[in-house]
């Protein structure tokens, strides 16, 4: 009877549950969406004011990467005619960047496709399919070679090419707000489709951040989970924003290749790395090179990503379970791991 | 026959079932205790923050422009007047540390409570 | 005496492995995501090696049926489960059968011992994958060891009013 009650006392041990710690969270809308940061500091005036300089630094990086802000480097440099721009450091090191991964890619992901989203009308009330002819106009002036990069914050864009940081900012934007922590506070930044998990969760026995991969068919919903330290988890699917014509489905992720929505035979690709901006780049090129590249890719440069098909299989690369720890939880929605 | 029963049997057959319960209770407790909150922001202002629990029953109406029904310990934008629609098609939440967003309309429908079974999710 | 009583212990390992494999064909962990998880089924027999020879002998019969009933359908996992449920079953209706008689009949014993049995797979579970998610199983596996419970209590209170005809065991 002893060890019966000894089990009892273990078992209603097991189903308690831990104290939740006061954290912050900033809600703000920036860069065209929208951004919630939580904080978990040494108590919650701490906690609210690191929350508060990390939406500070990601507004005072807004108008550094903006194209459509009038009053923006970007905007500048793209109606400057080929002429050599100056632009801030921030901007700079994001332009850097941009062509670093397009470099990496081999032009998988590029940061000048936006005269042929523009053509496409992306975002806008007029989306739709443009004709060949248009399309084939616009590739010619789309390539990264274009942007030219000549140090002291001097920028060149030749044949009429356009930079569109959009690809990378919100990636930027949360490797600025992991520079300005030191690690002691526990902080969950989730920028639109970015998030950075920072320090040690207190709301976790393991300290680490449990990330859901969002089912392409219900965002609010997941298939899989990652537990993260440290690292930013990005995400690119065909389903955030879309718009259907004739009866087909054309997505926002683009093959600089055919100027075409990449049809790749994926719904989403999600990195996890240490570089927030190297991940948001890497999301939108693996989506375009497909499963087969892609996986290659990541295996020769020890990349962590997870792949959702469109014939509903999941994929994770060797380096995943290197750099966190992966759930599969998709199958009551129909879904397989394939490992 | 061994087998007649005695009152002790009654005992140990209730004990038994008693434990299922309160182990059922204790889990549901454990889960439902787990304090679930609706939050709807509009700019950057709080306009609505109701506690869900298995009663609730709520439409909120934002003049029209947004629609969010509150069900139980769930919560979704069941219409929005804007053209990308993103907010309604993120379906309905469930979990802490899920969010609508109506991006044209700058409205935010988002669960907050303790945490979950997941810190956020990545779309 | 002594080969005698080896026998009958054989014998009665070789009964609970059939019963094991009689388990396989209402595959619990269907219904409860936990792998391995068995009805319990081969508690008849422990209960009638509690009654019939010591609770030493019994705990024999449990290890050996646990181990080879593993070796031929289970896995490590599966092992681990058997063993921890099957040893608290035991314990519980060891200590339960003092009683017996007086505050309860089999049936009680055999109850308590199939809750123990669900109570110690849902332990090891707990253990061995390393989440409390699994207790959520308890209940539903509680309230199905009082009907099995009682199946298996009648079934060897009706097997030792037989024993007792033909003089058989002790």
């Amino acid at each position: 009877m002893k060890r019966f009650l000894a089990a009892m006392v273990l078992l209603l041990g097991i189903t308690g549950c831990t104290a939740q710690p006061e954290g912050y969270t900033a809600d703000f809308f920036a860069m065209d969406t929208f951004m919630s940061v939580t904080a978990y500091g040494a108590d919650e005036q701490a906690s609210e004011e690191i929350a508060v300089q990390c939406e500070r630094r990601v507004n005072e990086l807004e108008p550094a990467l903006s194209r459509t802000r009038e009053d923006s480097d970007i905007y500048r440099l793209n109606h400057a005619d080929g002429a050599v721009c100056t632009v801030s450091a921030d901007t700079y090191a994001a332009i850097e960047a941009a062509v670093q991964y397009a470099e990496l890619t081999g032009g998988a992901f590029d940061p000048s496709l936006a005269p042929l989203t523009d053509l496409w009308g992306i975002n806008t009330d007029d989306a739709h399919v443009p004709r060949q002819a248009e399309i084939d106009q616009v590739l010619t002036r789309v390539g990264y070679q274009n942007i030219q990069l000549l140090g002291d914050n001097q920028v060149r864009l030749l044949g009429g090419a356009q930079l569109d940081l959009g690809g990378i900012g919100k990636g930027f934007a949360t490797d600025a707000v992991a520079a300005l922590l030191d690690g002691s506070a526990g902080v969950l930044a989730r920028l639109g489709g970015n998030i950075g998990a920072y320090g040690e969760n207190p709301g976790r026995e393991s300290g680490g951040w449990v990330i859901g991969i969002a089912d392409p068919d219900d965002n609010a919903d997941f298939l899989a989970t990652v537990e993260v330290r440290g690292l930013s988890v990005v995400t690119s699917g065909d389903y955030e924003r879309y718009f259907e014509q004739d009866g087909r489905r054309y997505h926002h992720i683009f093959d600089p290749a055919t100027g075409y929505p990449a049809d790749s035979g994926l719904r989403s690709v999600t990195v996890i790395d240490q570089s927030s901006t190297r991940a948001d780049a890497l999301t939108t090129a693996l989506f375009v090179m497909g499963l087969d590249e892609g996986m290659a890719f990541c295996e020769e440069n020890a990349i962590a990503a997870v792949f959702i098909t469109a014939d509903k299989q999941v994929y994770t690369t060797p380096q995943v379970e290197n750099v966190c720890s992966f759930a599969f939880l998709g199958e009551e929605k129909g879904y397989a791991y394939a490992q | 026959m061994r087998s007649r029963i005695k009152w002790g049997d009654l005992v140990i057959i209730a004990a038994v079932l008693l434990l299922a319960a309160g182990v059922a209770a204790a889990l549901a407790l454990g889960q439902g205790g787990g304090q679930l909150y609706a939050e709807v922001w509009r700019e950057d202002t709080l306009v609505e923050r109701v506690q869900l629990t298995g009663e609730t029953d709520r439409t909120i109406d934002l003049d029209g422009h947004n629609v969010i029904v509150l069900a139980g310990r769930t919560a979704r934008m069941q219409s929005a007047d804007c053209r990308d629609q993103v907010c309604v098609r993120t379906g309905t939440l469930t979990r802490a540390g899920q969010a609508a967003v109506c991006l044209p309309n700058r409205v935010v429908l988002k669960l907050v409570g303790d945490t979950g079974e997941i810190d956020a999710i990545v779309s | 005496m002594k080969a005698k009583k080896i026998t009958l212990c054989g014998l009665l390992t070789a009964l609970a492995i059939v019963l094991s494999l009689v388990e396989r064909l209402f595959p619990l962990d269907a219904v409860v995501p936990v792998p391995g998880a068995k009805l319990g089924l081969a508690n008849v027999v422990t209960l009638f090696a509690l009654t019939r020879l010591t609770p030493r002998d019994a705990f024999v019969v449990v290890l050996c049926r646990v181990s080879i009933s593993s070796l031929l359908m289970g896995s490590v996992t599966s092992f681990l489960f058997s063993l921890l449920g099957g040893l608290l079953a035991l314990a519980v209706m060891c200590a339960l059968l003092h009683v017996e008689g007086r505050f309860c009949s089999l049936l009680g014993v055999s109850v308590a011992g199939a809750a123990a049995h669900n109570i110690g797979q849902v332990i090891a579970a707990v253990v061995w994958m390393q989440t409390g998610a699994v207790v959520a199983y308890l209940p539903l596996l509680l309230a199905l060891s009082v009907p099995l419970g009682l199946v298996t209590g009648l079934t060897c209170a009706i097997v030792l009013q037989h024993m007792k005809k033909i003089e058989f065991g002790a």
